[in-house]
């Protein structure tokens, strides 16, 4: 497409999109990719507290979750406009041809961790070699394997699914966790914080920042200002979350009931917290809201690296690129 | 306000407070320690229950860990060369036989998938009581991602899972891991809907005041009597909620598998509670009983509450004791005090209570008895002894008037003469005595004086000196000669004279012109005369018996001259023997004495001086007789 026909096509688009506004909002389908929890505190409070329809969207929430398709197969299969991932995953499926398009980097640092018992002689990263060590498979396995390289181990992996019985059942000696969510199931189960050792990715310059909210480039390009309304509004959300946690809290645990999955207060807290240190980074070359080139490129490294991604990747074609 | 620290009040106040302190003392003391022993057999009753709870479990889960058991047994003793239609009927068999198990499933490793297996995950379940069937697997597989698959799997040992939600039930699944030769090849499950197993919990005998509950080895409550802690809560979440540090220690006290008991704020009733827990072996589970304390201590509270009862009788019984023997002791002394108050009032005839027994109090008011009889006698004694005296002291004033209407008493007793100056006194004791003196003129020339005193006192005196008097006076009237009247007096005194009363009678007749002086003296003191320088002289002799003493008493006649301005003064032994405190008497040497310094002067200022002397010598003793004095002098005629 021409330049001056693309601007035309835009100028039209745009037209349509502000008579959407004035007239009925938007019906669109967000797709979050797992079961009602924290993790996703500031879309529900986006709609609660009305920043979507202000924005001129009618939101859906959808959620993904185990046993279903995943967030990305909602995009594929046109059952949602947008579509919550983590960074890795959505770096893996664009290479695999899904023109997957960040719209807006919500959780901005990683918290993805691997936690042994101390009570098996695990104190460092070398204790592991060679240990029976649980782990969640796809994307996520980029940045334990780099670790291991790192490090120079080779423990014995055994695939983890969704809980961390098998790790509490001491059928391995350490399993991978994410520290808003596992870290604290863990201590949930009567595990004391003591008995466990900690390897966090971050603190070894390794994992990859996490989740993105996510659209096709195609629907990117049929409604702009949709795409834009979406990121606006989300990020207003986790804005409302972050002055009113408790409030926040309600609305989540009210979801988890309503959706039946267990949940309890406590743990809701401590996923909060941790969610919200990771939307908000105090780091300087990292903003809210925004995806660095310096993750990114990071990530696309680590993944080609390890072989997940084949083609290179340019941030421009993979981020918003400040189109609001 | 009157004092209302009666003796009966503090009597009842003292006896029901020491009563009651004891009483409480004994029950407090009897419940303190029968409680130790009530909460040793409540610990060992609940710890009993909850053992019994959890080998009940255990011996039903455990009958359905032996089918599951056994199934897999049977599978991988054939090493799993099973055709499909067998397996689905052993299953259906399996359920049919057992409705308490919600579905079997034999899930199997798609390596290992035995020949003409064209689902790898089984499933055959009850919904609604009909026999349902459906393939877990599906193309992709899906059963590898499931717990139940995996745990058994890589621990290779049979396992329960963590409570799930399998499409709306809650339910737990055991699994069995089955190898053929030596490799993992397939589990055998089977599900158990936690609504089942709370019904087992509800089902226990834990009597009315306790609950179970079920907790897995990660402290998730898989049974509780409240539905919202199911799934979301473990005995952690809900320490981490409420910042209970001990609940999370009890928590890991119970993932260890260990036993045990302790005071426990139940979080569905809010009451104190005994929580005692015991692990299910073959599960990891832990039984859990809670008991209300309050319900255990009940039987100490009905206890401790009988014996308030019966102590609360006591008192009452008590109460009423006392009251009737305070009663029984204060109305005699309350009825005592009123008839003392009239008593004091005055009003002797008051009735005091009738003493009843031989107590204190009957002892008491007999001694008021006594005392109010001898108060009345003394009372009337006193009216009588008043009545004496004051009649007695009538018939000594009728003496006393007797006496002094005998004796003439006006001074100067002849205005007209001035040639004779007269003046007599007589000073009448308390009681009157017999003195009385006399003087009239026989005619002008001739003066009669006379004085007397009668033996005894009183009326009789008064009267016999009355009826000497009228002798005396009617005697001389026949003749002048004092000796003769004298003898006639004394006759006629002791002519019938039955209460021997006697009389000392001096009296003279004074011839006025000569001073020539006859006299008689009937054993009466003896008169002085005076002369004007001052000396004195006793007239002694001739002096008779007394007289009325007896008849023919003889009396001599003395003869004597009284010159001008010699006084003569009569007197009677109330003046001699007048006595001081020291019981001395003031004697004739006294009186003599004290006569010259009046040598010059009056009759009058003579007598008025003597008396003076005496009552200066007596002092304020008291008077025992009668003074009485006469002094009489012949004056010089003047010019």
């Amino acid at each position: 497409m021409g330049s001056a026909l693309r601007h035309l096509y835009r100028a039209l688009l745009a037209l349509l999109g502000g008579i959407a506004v004035s007239g009925e909002p938007e019906p669109v389908r967000l797709v979050l990719h797992w079961l009602p929890q924290s993790q996703f505190a500031g879309y529900y409070m986006a709609r609660d507290q009305g920043y979507y329809e202000q924005a001129g969207l009618e939101v859906t929430l959808l959620h993904a979750g185990p046993g279903m398709m995943s967030s990305a197969d909602f995009l594929r299969t046109e059952k949602a406009e947008f579509a919550t991932m983590f960074l890795s995953d959505a770096i893996v499926l664009r290479d695999e041809g899904l023109p997957l398009r960040n719209v807006a980097q919500i959780v901005n640092r990683s918290n993805l961790m691997l936690i042994a018992w101390k009570g098996r002689e695990i104190t460092e990263p070398k204790d592991l070699q060679d240990q029976p060590l649980s782990m969640w498979q796809g994307s996520f396995s980029v940045a334990f394997e780099a670790f291991f390289q790192q490090r120079g181990i080779a423990p014995q992996i055994v695939p983890q699914h969704y809980s961390i019985d098998l790790f509490l059942q001491r059928g391995v000696v350490a399993c991978a966790a994410m520290e808003y969510n596992e870290y604290h199931r863990l201590y949930q189960a009567g595990i004391d914080y003591e008995q466990m050792t900690v390897f966090l990715m971050r603190d070894y310059g390794l994992g990859f920042v996490e989740d993105g909210l996510y659209c096709l480039d195609t629907f990117r390009e049929l409604h702009p200002e949709l795409t834009a309304a979406m990121r606006k509004a989300t990020l207003q959300g986790w804005e409302h979350v972050q002055a009113h946690p408790e409030q926040a809290l309600d609305t989540v645990l009210a979801e988890a009931r309503q959706a039946g999955v267990p949940v309890n207060r406590p743990h809701a807290r401590w996923m909060l917290d941790h969610i919200l240190a990771s939307v908000f980074p105090t780091e300087a070359d990292r903003r809210f809201g925004e995806l660095s080139p310096r993750d990114f490129s990071t990530a696309l490294l680590a993944l080609m690296a390890a072989g997940k991604v084949q083609q290179r990747l340019e941030a421009a074609d993979f981020t918003h690129a400040g189109e609001e | 306000m009157g004092n209302f620290w009666t003796i009966r009040r503090r009597m009842m106040g003292w006896v029901l407070g020491v009563v009651s302190l004891i009483l409480l003392s004994v029950i407090a003391w009897s419940y303190l320690t029968s409680r130790r022993q009530v909460e040793r057999e409540a610990e060992e009753r609940v710890r009993y229950l909850t053992e019994g709870a959890a080998s009940h479990i255990e011996s039903i889960v455990g009958r359905l860990e032996g089918i599951v058991d056994g199934m897999a047994l049977a599978l991988e003793s054939c090493g799993m060369q099973l055709p499909f239609e067998q397996a689905r009927t052993m299953q259906d068999a399996c359920l049919r036989a057992n409705p308490e198990i919600l579905g079997v499933c034999i899930a199997v490793e798609p390596e290992m998938a035995p020949p003409g297996w064209s689902d790898l995950s089984p499933w055959a379940y009850i919904e609604q009581g009909e026999l349902r069937y459906e393939d877990l697997s599906g193309p992709d597989h899906r059963h590898m991602v499931e717990e139940w698959f995996n745990l058994p799997k890589y621990l290779g040992r049979p396992i329960w899972s963590e409570p799930y939600d399998w499409q709306g039930l809650l339910m737990v699944t055991y699994s069995v891991p089955i190898e053929v030769n030596g490799t993992f090849a397939a589990v055998v499950t089977c599900d158990v809907s936690l609504e089942w197993l709370t019904e087992l919990i509800s089902a226990l005998p834990l009597g009315d005041n306790g609950y179970g509950l079920l907790t897995t080895r990660n402290g998730t409550y898989i049974s509780h009597p409240l539905p919202e802690l199911v799934l979301n809560e473990s005995i952690f979440s809900v320490a981490e909620e409420r910042g209970d540090p001990a609940m999370r220690e009890l928590g890991q006290q119970m993932a260890r598998g260990e036993s045990g008991i302790v005071p426990f704020v139940s979080f569905l009733t809010e009451e104190p509670s005994w929580l005692a827990f015991t692990p299910v072996p073959s599960t990891g589970w832990t039984m859990t009983c809670l008991f209300s304390q309050a319900e255990l201590r009940q039987r100490l509270v009905r206890l401790a509450r009988e014996q308030l009862a019966i102590g609360a009788c006591g008192l009452l019984l008590l109460w009423l004791a006392v009251s009737l023997i305070s009663r029984s002791i204060t109305r005699p002394v309350g009825a005592l005090e009123k008839g003392a108050a009239r008593l004091a009032g005055g009003d002797l005839d008051a009735d005091l209570p009738a003493p009843k027994g031989e107590d204190e109090v009957a002892h008491l008011t007999r001694a008021f008895n006594h005392m109010r009889d001898e108060l009345k006698k003394h009372i009337r004694d006193l009216e009588e002894t008043t009545a004496a005296r004051e009649r007695m002291q009538s018939e000594l004033r009728v003496a006393h008037d007797i006496q002094m209407s005998l004796v003439p008493k006006t001074f100067p007793p002849f205005p007209r003469r001035h040639d004779l100056d007269l003046f007599a006194v007589i000073e009448p004791a308390r009681e009157v005595g017999g003195d009385f003196y006399d003087f009239f003129t026989l005619d002008d020339d001739h003066l009669v004086v006379a004085i007397g005193d009668v033996s005894g006192k009183g009326v009789p005196a008064a009267l016999f000196m009355a009826v000497t008097r009228s002798f005396l006076r009617s005697f001389f009237r026949t003749t002048s000669n004092p000796a003769t009247v004298m003898t006639q007096v004394s006759d006629e005194l002791a002519d019938g004279n039955d209460a021997c009363m006697f009389v000392t009678l001096f009296c003279a007749v004074i011839q006025l012109t000569t001073g020539r002086m006859r006299y008689a003296n009937a054993g009466h003191n003896p008169p002085v005369i005076l002369r004007p320088d001052g000396d004195t002289r006793l007239i002694e002799a001739p002096s008779g018996p007394v007289a009325g003493a007896f008849v023919g008493a003889a009396y001599a006649c003395g003869e004597i001259d009284l010159p001008d301005d010699h006084s003569l003064l009569l007197y009677t032994d109330g003046v001699t023997e007048a006595m001081n405190k020291p019981q001395e008497l003031y004697g004739e040497e006294r009186l003599l004495a004290a006569m010259p310094q009046a040598a010059t002067q009056s009759c009058q200022a003579l007598i008025e001086h003597l008396v003076t002397e005496v009552k200066a010598f007596v002092d304020g003793a008291e008077q025992s007789d009668d003074i009485t004095m006469l002094a009489v002098r012949r004056r010089q005629a003047k010019g």
